[in-house]
Parts: structure tokens; sequence; C-alpha cells
């Protein structure tokens, strides 16, 4: 849309539904302040300490861990789409009519005018930001941070690489590699549900926390083995004057693994292909 | 409640995912790394360990066991680390 | 009524295993053979899923119910709160989900046949409309709609960009651009009944409302039904925004169209009846979603006589028919609300054969205008058959499905004293026909012109650079032909699906 259109009537008619939207939302937000109702959330405050010491890993990645699942297939869908905009995948029905898309010219870094430290100090940088992505993908379930995060920070890496050196950059994701990664990242999450699934029929239920199995009333049993594999390599004591306290995060560390997985694969592909645009080429060829 | 592994295995756990993750990342780095580079991050590796931990509540193995108060990232040395180790197994040069 | 089971075993699957497919074949991309098989297989499991599932209860996560005098409980039968995300699998979820999935088969059958390579990511990108729609149908929770709502509408844009034009590329950039809007209205809307209930669980803010009095508080609602109203619209393509979806099922291969049109027709299905859910109480409501119905099926019956192309008419079509199936939604009774779903299913169906034969003329190999191409019924008469049959459906003539709807939203319309609406539905399935009738007769009916060169596909692609009909196709026609008449002559199997979720939705809006 071009600002041109905005002129006249249509100009008019949308001022005057952005007033009135703005209106409206700034008074049910008067209304509300001070009259929020809590319903159900100190009930998840009262349970999400007993699965990870960080309550947000607990109710992102548990109590509402399949909404996180969706969110996750939005930013992959999000990658695939907008790469599919610049060329990868685009279909045609056999037959007689070609046209042929139209060729994407790839945005043209010079990386010669980087001055020379910034040269020398990038791989040093680089590798560093991506140690810490690390760091707070491994302390997902105790720290604030998680797998977004992670995949957010190792991505900015490839990114600062990309920004430095150009093509040769030296963490050198291919596309193959960035595509695998994020489908992989996605998979991964969605598998994490299939042990509760099998045992409880609840999908994603948090076999290695396993809080409610003993609990009366509840359908299915979760089996040792299940609860030794996801959660005893997770799980972490809470020394305190009344005793020691043992809790597992069970299978929210591996989600994290998969969403940061997912995220970084994602977002290096949408840098990589608005960089250098798409061809089914093999990477190498021109 | 039967425990196989030990009781600290939520501290280790990460330290060991974070340097076989470091390895897989590091078998995508290329380009070369002189003597004085791998010094200058190693270095800042354990400077920003320092920085990067908050002292957590639970019970850990520097935080709780050694030194009160005491916080180290490990996770983030084993990274880089491993981000080394897998550039010597399989990163190209450029 | 309900089931009480809360770990429903059919609805994750319905939701992973297309998730797990289209990550494979986006991945395997261009291994035509290997993606053909798992398309394929996966889509003939979810059939089978849908049809041989119970009813019941999916609570993701396994977190239980809090019963309000203390205690939790994984019974869907004791009232408490709802700590997990919620799923519901009843008998609209069933009739809707196994059209749904019969459609994906052929759909994904189809496109197999005739695409060229590197179809992975396309048919990946199929699978997941197929879970969008999955999801928002069966959803019963604001938050989990929302992002059901995100996900779907990004999902269109790229199964039209997908085709490669100029003009899908630019439909689906401008379809992106403004359903940001739908899902920022719905998000809005969402954290105002949060606010005021506390609950992101449909059923717990119904109750909660019903149990509370709001007082000074009922302007937030008030907001909060505009919001969704307005992502209603966006979402379902409703006037005054339907040139976006319209160009949007113009755009994409009419193959792709009917999972787009099945799609958005649940979208409208299930936000149509949680806001009756929730805002039916409010002064006006009802009367609003009517007036946006009316205006939407006038609209795009009056469009869809003016094009050109068959394409362009069956997009105009499909907009002005989502306004039947929200006209029957926004009556509100009973007899409205199984009108408008009724509609919506026999619409899907119908609005199939005609997308299906409109893809059939594209093989043709010139175009889908009433222009540059005519005289295929000498060359191909079951096609044209089965398009006019398509064409009687949709005009409501008996004894096809389209007719069973329309006669019951017509009566729901008079038992309400609305006999204008009666009379402008009666308009509307006229002009359907006119406006099809156009196309049908230009393409198919009319002697092949000299001047116009006509292509008979042939088995032999290779010699003459065209595109074979595929026998799914056919296949496919038969099948729903089939539906169409068996729904026209007892539509009664249909309406057992469809009678106990209008009867819930008014008498008690708080069970699923």
């Amino acid at each position: 849309m071009e600002m041109g259109e905005l002129k006249g009537a249509r100009g008019i008619v949308a001022l005057v539904a952005l007033v009135i939207i703005f209106a409206g939302v700034l008074f049910s937000f008067l209304q509300l302040n001070g009259n929020v109702a809590r319903g159900i959330s100190p009930e998840y405050n009262r349970l999400a300490y007993l699965e990870a010491p960080n309550n947000l890993a607990s109710w992102v990645y548990d109590l509402r861990g399949f909404d996180t699942f969706i969110e996750t297939g939005v930013i992959y869908v999000g990658a695939v789409v907008s790469v599919l905009a610049l060329g990868r995948g685009i279909v045609k029905v056999k037959g007689p009519r070609e046209e042929e898309p139209v060729p994407q010219t790839s945005f043209d870094f010079k990386p010669d005018t980087v001055p020379i430290i910034l040269k020398y100090f990038g791989l040093p940088a680089i590798m560093l930001i991506v140690s810490y992505g690390l760091l707070i993908v491994t302390g997902a379930a105790t720290s604030g941070g998680g797998g977004f995060q992670c995949g957010v920070i190792i991505s900015s890496a490839y990114l600062l690489g990309m920004a430095i050196y150009g093509k040769s950059n030296p963490l050198n994701l291919g596309k193959k590699f960035l595509i695998g990664l994020g489908s992989i990242g996605w998979a991964t999450y969605g598998l994490c549900g299939l042990p509760g699934y099998l045992a409880t029929h609840y999908w994603q239920y948090n076999v290695g926390a396993d809080l409610w199995s003993s609990y009366p009333g509840f359908p299915g049993a979760v089996p040792e083995i299940l609860r030794t594999v996801f959660g005893d390599p997770f799980r972490l004591a809470l020394v305190l004057k009344e005793g020691t306290f043992y809790s597992s995060a069970g299978i929210v560390p591996i989600i994290n693994l998969g969403e940061a997985f997912n995220v970084i694969g994602a977002l290096g592909l949408i840098f990589l292909v608005f960089a250098y645009g798409w061809s089914d080429r093999k990477e190498g060829e021109t | 409640m039967v425990m196989l592994l030990p009781e600290m295995a939520g501290e280790i756990a990460p330290i060991i995912i974070a340097f076989l993750l470091g390895i897989f990342f590091g078998t995508q780095l290329s380009g070369t790394i002189s003597r004085r580079t791998t010094l200058l991050i190693i270095g800042l590796g354990i400077i920003a360990a320092f920085l990067f931990e908050a002292p957590i509540f639970t019970w850990s193995l520097f935080g709780g066991y050694i030194t009160e108060g005491f916080s180290f990232a490990a996770p983030f040395i084993s990274a880089t680390i491993g981000l080394f180790i897998g550039k010597i197994i399989r990163g190209g040069k450029n | 009524m309900n089931e009480p089971i809360t770990n429903l075993w059919s609805i994750p699957l319905l939701i992973v295993i297309p998730i797990l497919t289209a990550i494979l074949v986006n991945l395997l991309y261009n291994k035509a053979n290997a993606i053909k098989t798992i398309a394929i297989s996966s889509s003939i499991t979810l059939l089978a899923i849908a049809l041989i599932s119970p009813f019941g209860f999916q609570w993701f996560t396994g977190q239980p119910g809090v019963i309000p005098g203390g205690g939790y409980t994984f019974s869907a039968d004791i009232f408490a709160w709802r700590l997990s995300l919620e799923y519901y699998y009843g008998s609209l979820q069933q009739i809707l989900i196994v059209i749904m999935s019969l459609l994906l088969a052929f759909v994904v059958f189809i496109s197999t046949r005739v695409l060229k390579k590197n179809f992975g990511t396309y048919i990946g990108l199929l699978f997941l409309l197929y879970t969008s729609a999955a999801i928002i149908i069966m959803v019963n929770d604001f938050y989990h709609l929302w992002i059901g709502v995100e996900f779907g509408s990004l999902l269109v844009a790229g199964v039209v960009a997908a085709s490669g034009e100029s003009i899908s590329q630019k439909a689906a950039l401008k379809y992106t651009f403004f359903s940001a809007l739908s899902g920022a209205g719905m998000a809005i809307s969402l954290a105002l009944i949060l606010g005021l209930t506390g609950y992101s669980n449909i059923s717990d803010a119904i109750r909660f409302m019903s149990n509370n009095q709001l007082g000074g508080m009922s302007g937030v609602l008030y907001v909060a039904f505009g919001f969704l109203i307005l992502s209603w619209i966006y979402a379902g393509g409703l006037a005054p925004t339907h040139p976006l979806k319209s160009d949007v099922y113009g755009a994409a291969y009419p193959h792709a169209t009917i999972l787009l049109q099945t799609q958005s027709k649940l979208m409208l299905v299930a936000m149509g009846l949680i806001i009756l859910r929730l805002f039916s109480g409010l002064p006006f409501a009802k009367e609003v979603m009517l007036a946006i119905s009316v205006i939407t099926m006038m609209l795009g019956v009056v469009m869809a006589l003016l094009q050109t192309d068959f394409r362009w008419t069956l997009a105009y079509l499909i907009i002005s028919h989502s306004g039947l199936v929200t006209v029957g939604i926004s009556l509100g009774t009973v007899a409205g609300i199984i009108g408008g779903l009724f509609q919506a299913v026999n619409d899907i169906i119908y609005m199939s054969i005609l997308l299906l034969c409109c893809e059939a003329v594209l093989y043709f190999g010139s175009g889908t205008s009433i222009r540059s191409i005519s005289g295929i019924a000498k060359s191909s008469p079951w096609l044209t058959g089965a398009v006019i049959v398509g064409a009687l459906a949709a005009s409501g003539i008996p004894p096809l499905n389209g007719f069973q709807s329309e006669l019951i939203l017509i009566q729901a319309a008079l038992g309400q004293g609305l006999p204008e609406i009666a009379v402008i539905i009666l308009m509307v399935s006229v002009t359907t026909f006119i406006a099809l009738f156009k196309s049908i007769y230009s393409i198919f009916l009319r002697p092949a012109d000299q001047t116009i060169i006509v292509g008979k596909p042939s088995a032999d692609a290779t010699t003459t650079g065209l595109s074979p009909v595929p026998k799914v196709l056919f296949l496919a026609l038969a099948v729903l032909i089939g539906i169409a008449i068996i729904l026209g002559v007892y539509p009664n199997l249909a309406l057992n699906f469809l009678n106990e979720t209008a009867m819930k939705v008014v008498y008690v809006p708080w069970v699923p």
C-alpha cells in the first residue's frame, strides 16, 4: 500500500477507525486498572516450582507447553514462507505455460571496508556469543532464559559473522544445515510429547517430573524407567533448614534444546536468504 | 525413590550438554585461529563465566558445596572448549 | 452428552501427525516418490483416526482441573477450573475433520500427480493448513485459539505464494499484511477477557461471567466483542475485507483453494460459535453479526456475476457462501445454528466439486477465462456432468445437499420473524446459479471456437506439453458428488452430528 492511497475519503475513514480503536482500548485498560481478576494464575504459581526452580520455565514449557509447541511452529512456518517467497519450493503445474520466477538479486555486503580491528575480534566475539547461547539453553530450567533466547543469540552471532566477513563467514552454517536444524528442532519438541502420551495418553505429560501419577483418579501410570531416563539427569536439590527437597524439570530442558535448534534454523535461514537470495543449486556452484 | 545417577546430576548435565553442543557447532566453524587468539578467547571466556552466573539457590558444585555465594558458569567454559574441539575435528579452513 | 474422558488418544495424533509429516516432506524437498508415499499414507491415517475416534477431551500436558472447594480432578464431569490446555472432539468436530481429511487426501494425491519437481515444501504447507484448521475447530481455549489463527493466516499466505505467479505473490503479501490485524484484534480481545475473568479456558471464562456480575465492567466486554468480531471478519474473509480473501482464493491453484476454503469455513464456524457462546447475552451482538453476514453474501454474489474468469467467479462465490454459513450462526437459534453448520458442511463439498472441475480446466492449457477456452463438453463429457451437478448443488436445487441446508436456513429466518433474510438467501442462490452458468456455458457447453485453441489433454503429456487430467481427480469428483446426493436425500445423516452442538451453544454455552 502506498501513502498516496490514504489521501481523501479513505484516509478520513482510516483515521476515524483508528481513533475509535484507540479510545476503546484505552477505556478498557483504564476500566481494568486495579480490577483484574486473578482467575487461575495463583494456581499456576502454586504448582510451578514443583518442576523447575524457575517458574517461567514451568509455565511456558510444561503447564502451557503445547501452546509453545504451536508458537514454535509459527516461527518455523514464518521461515519456510519467507524463503518460499524468495524461491524455495515454488511449484508449477506440468504444462506448457512457463513463467520463470523473478530472479533474486542478493544484497551486496562490502566486507572489505570493515576496519581491520573488527576482523580481528570478529571470530573471538562469534565464538563467545555462541558459548553464551549454549549457556542460556542449558540453564533453561533454572534461569530466566531458554530455547527462544538461545536461538536468537546464536543467530545473532551468525548475523555478526555475515556483517563482518560477508560470504566467508567463519560460522559457516549452510542452507541445508539450517533447514535441517530447524526441522529437527521442531520435530524434537513434538516428539518430547510422545513418552508421556504412550504412558498416560496425555500428550506432553512431563514423565521426568511426574507430579500427578500418584494422585487418585489419574488415568494411566508412568513406568519407573521413563521417570529415570527423563527425570534423573536433571534432578536438582534444594537445601533448606527444613530439609533437602528434590525436583526435576524432566523433559523441559530437552524441549528447550529443540526450541533453540528451531529458532537458530529459522532465523539463520531468513538472514541467509534475504542476504544472498535462494537458488536450488548446490552451495559453491555459481 | 531409586536414583541411579548422583543427586547433583542436574548440575552436571548442563555442563555435558553444553560441551556436546559446543562440539556440534564447532564443526561448522571455519577460519584459522592463532594460539594468541585461542588464549584470548579462553581468557575472556573465564571472565565471562564469572559474570554470567548468578549465585543460585539450589545445591550446586560451586555455589553450595565449595564456597557459598561463589558462582561460576561452568557450561560456558565447557561450551567454549567444545567449540575448539569441534573445530579441530571437522572445522574447515578459510 | 460429553464423555468425561480427559485423555482422548486421537486428538494429539490429529495435530502431531500432520506436523511431523510436514517437517519430513519439507526436508525431503525434491524426492518425489518418498514424498508421495509419506504424504498419502499420512493423510489416509488421519482420515482413519478421525473416523474411528470416540468423543472426549484432551488435557494437554496432563495437568488436572482445580476443584473450587480444594483438590484436583482428572474427570471432565466434575466442575473444576482447567489448568491445562483443553481440546474437545465431539460430533461437530468429527464430521468437519472427517470431511477435511478426505479432501486433504484427494488434494495431496492430485498435487503429487500434477506438480513438477520440488513440491515437498508445498505439500508440507498443505498439511500444516489442515493442522491449523483442526486446532481451531477443536480448541476450547482463547490463548490457543489466537495462536491457531496466527498460524493459519501465515499458512494461507504460504500456500498462495507457492504458486509463484506475480499475482499470487501480491495476494499473499497483502493477506499477510492485513491478517496481522486479525491476530492483533484477537490478542486484544483475549487480553481483555483474561483481565475480566482470569481464565483463558473458554468454558471457564463463560462460567465465571455467568456466576459473577461484571457490574461496571461490561463496557470492557463490548470492546472485547468488537475486537473479536474484527478478527472473525479478517480470518473468514467477511465484508468489508472480502477482496483480500477472494484474491487468495483466485490466485492459488484451485486444488489448494479446496483446502483454503475449508480452513476458512472451519474458522468462521469455530469463531462464530465461540462469539455466540460468550457474547450472546449482549444486546446487538447477533444483529451486528447478522448485518456483516448479509452484506458479505450480497457483495460476494454481485462480484461473482461481474467476473469473466471461472477461477475468480468461484473465488467470489466462496466468499458469498461464507456469508450464508454465518447468517445461520448469527441467527443464534437452534434451527439457525444447525442450518449454518449444515451449510458449512455442504458448502465445503459442492465448492470442492466446482474447484476440482476448475483445476481440470486448467490442465487443458488455455487458462480458465471464458474468453480463452470453450467446448470442453465434447472432449470431456464426464467433467461437464460433474460441473453441472456442482453448480446445481451450489444453487440449492433438490435433490442435492445445498437445497437441504438452504431450506433450513430460510425456515430459521422465517421462524425468527425475519422474512427479509429469507428473501436474500433465495436471491443469493438464484444469482449463484446465474453466475455459475455464465462460466459453465462459455467454457464447457459453447461449441469450440475456431479462433480459440482447445487442447485435448492426453495421456502422452510429453508430446502435447499438456498435463493429463489424473484419474484420481475423477475419483474425487465421483466421491464428492456421491456425498452431495446422499446428504441431499438423507440430510439426517449429517444433521445428527450437528443437533447436539447447536443445542449446547444455545442452552449450555459453557459446555464445548
